[in-house]
């Protein structure tokens, strides 16, 4: 579920790293509440969570195989708040280490993949099954039920993201159907996975699982509740800011998703978007406008080969240059 | 990423390519993160179209990795391992985009140069990614990360993932190893074994991170930590931001290789 950068418009990534930092500077300061105890716990449990994602595990009826995620098991063992905070830091790391997720989308996979997890399938979900104390079955049930509900979040999330920055061509519809339907399957591996490893910590080490940190208050989800709505206001009103100056973004995939027929239609929008659409997709600088220009078109693409050809062989001439002066000032 | 000790050798590699000395490397770390900022966001704010005004971008990779004399094998070995996602995310793109242009006779879809800009913006983004790590190193960041005032508490969070991933994978891959070694020819674990092992797993995680708490508290942790960050600015540091930032916005606004064409015409 990791996002790359080159899926994203700095509109969306920038708006979704606002709610990122908005979520984690919450939680920072309710796990700064609580014992300091917890950060070096936190620091092993988001490392054991990467040990863990290496893990492969054949998946019984197919052929494949597949890895946990981790991000309920985090909630669960240490709360939602220390446990978005380190799948916070675990992303980090894979994206500046194995660019599992690009540094621009990382705002997005934060809240892709740690906070639907943490602030809504963890509370309302596991939390509310669990609530009556815990049993085989009801942990069971909750992981399960938690893993595949955040999956999906997280997955539509990324359907969302994908659209509205407008970088590829995947149809709205399609594209969701596709996700949904493999997160829902990753999704129960990972919630099996997780019940699995929650049922056996809970019967060699009750003390673990139990001593989770009490809910301390509703007050404490709201507010991160109500700083993500912010934060995805703002989104949106970027974006239809964005949109409207350059229609390259929402009203675009939409256009596309609805499909060329409809959009040649009354209103300014689509007439905007019409427009905008004749100007983006033929390249206006390069004239591939009408049949008519197609040689000056052949002209623009030769020139621009030829182009970037000279300023890729000046980038290696300048290497190769400054390689020889190092071999000579080393000797 | 499912070879245990591959990974971890990756990992350390490139921490270890960070410790050397050069120009790059002696450079302040907020500075690297701020030029690479920009270069992914301007990159990312390209329109979907464009393919020839990307080609100078390779500029800024190319240089970082003459002067850190990082082997450009090892870059373009591990972006090509991401390749094939970026490929299934675009390769609808000639299908699904309608419009067609014109080159002389010859009609495409315009969806190829769409899926051709991906592919050109993800690799140098991809690429940038790694030459920061690979040029900065894990506790410059950290340093760098709360001069920009990151709380505390986060840093310190990121710092002891990183540094307890190399005790934990080394676990896991005891585990790993005990088990194929008794299930030799068997793909993954079976499913019986997956709450067991990783459970086993965690127990071991969660003794460790307690002995590593008192340890601390036995040497005079009281829930902080100093990271170094007292790096102070030189004139040489500003001057290659300055020059790095204008470059790529002189790139975003001015289409070099089509003007170099223009030269030559």
């Amino acid at each position: 579920m990791h996002m790359g950068d080159f899926m994203l418009s700095p509109a969306v990534g920038g708006t979704m790293m606002t709610a990122a930092v908005g979520t984690a500077a919450v939680s920072i300061k309710k796990v700064r509440d609580m014992d300091e105890k917890k950060i070096p716990l936190m620091g092993v449990m988001s490392a054991f969570v990467f040990a863990a994602q290496m893990i492969n595990f054949t998946i019984p009826g197919t052929g494949s195989s597949g890895h946990l995620a981790g991000s309920i098991m985090l909630a669960i063992l240490l709360g939602p708040y220390a446990g978005f905070l380190s799948m916070a830091a675990i992303l980090l790391i894979q994206a500046l280490f194995f660019a599992d997720g690009g540094l621009l989308a990382y705002g997005c996979n934060v809240i892709n993949m740690g906070f639907f997890a943490c602030f809504i399938a963890y509370p309302l979900i596991y939390r509310t099954i669990t609530k009556k104390g815990l049993t085989r079955t009801r942990l069971m049930t909750g992981s399960i039920l938690a893993s595949v509900a955040a999956l999906q979040m997280g997955a539509f999330s990324v359907v969302i993201q994908t659209l509205l920055s407008g970088k590829t061509e995947l149809p709205f519809t399609q594209f969701a159907l596709a996700m949904q339907g493999i997160h829902l399957a990753i999704g129960a591996v990972e919630g099996v996975v997780t019940a699995g490893v929650v049922s056996f910590v809970w019967k060699v080490r009750p003390d673990i699982i139990s001593t989770q940190p009490a809910e301390k208050s509703k007050q404490g989800y709201k507010s991160v509740i109500v700083g993500f709505l912010a934060a995805a206001l703002l989104l949106a009103g970027g974006i239809s800011l964005f949109a409207s100056a350059n229609p390259d973004g929402l009203e675009w995939s939409i256009g596309k998703v609805a499909g060329d027929k409809e959009i040649k239609g009354e209103t300014r929008v689509h007439k905007s978007l019409e427009k905008a659409q004749q100007d983006i997709a033929v390249l206006p600088d390069y004239s591939f406008k009408k049949q008519e220009n197609a040689d000056e078109a052949v002209g623009k693409v030769v020139s621009g080969l030829v182009g970037s050809g000279i300023t890729v062989g000046l980038v290696l001439a300048v290497g190769y240059l400054i390689k020889l002066i190092k071999r000579k000032k080393a000797k | 990423m499912t070879d245990i000790a591959g990974a971890l050798y990756e990992i350390k590699h490139l921490d270890e390519l960070s410790k050397r000395d050069n120009i790059i490397n002696n450079i302040h770390p907020l500075v690297k993160l701020i030029v690479t900022l920009a270069y992914i966001g301007i990159l990312a704010s390209f329109d979907r179209y464009e393919v020839f005004a990307l080609v100078p971008f390779i500029m800024y990779p190319a240089a970082v990795m003459i002067i850190c004399e990082i082997p450009v094998g090892k870059i373009i070995k591990r972006v090509l391992a991401l390749e094939p996602f970026i490929i299934v995310a675009g390769i609808l793109n000639p299908i699904l985009d309608k419009n067609t242009i014109y080159i002389g006779t010859v009609s495409i879809s315009s969806g190829w140069l769409t899926l051709i800009s991906l592919i050109i913006k993800s690799t140098l983004m991809v690429s940038a990614g790694f030459l920061l790590i690979a040029s900065t190193g894990i506790d410059d960041i950290a340093g760098a990360m709360s001069l920009v005032k990151v709380p505390s508490i986060f840093v310190l969070l990121f710092l002891l993932t990183y540094r307890y991933i190399f005790v934990l994978m080394d676990e896991a891959e005891r585990l790993i190893k005990g088990y194929t070694l008794r299930a030799p020819g068997q793909r993954g674990v079976k499913i019986k074994i997956w709450g067991p092992m990783i459970g086993q797993l965690l127990l071991r995680s969660f003794n460790r991170a307690q002995i590593i708490y008192q340890s601390m508290v036995l040497k005079g942790y009281n829930g902080k930590y100093s990271v170094s960050a007292d790096k102070s600015f030189r004139y040489a540091e500003g001057i290659y931001l300055l020059v790095c930032v204008a470059f790529f916005i002189m790139s975003r606004l001015i289409n070099i290789p089509m003007v170099i064409a223009g030269i030559f015409h």
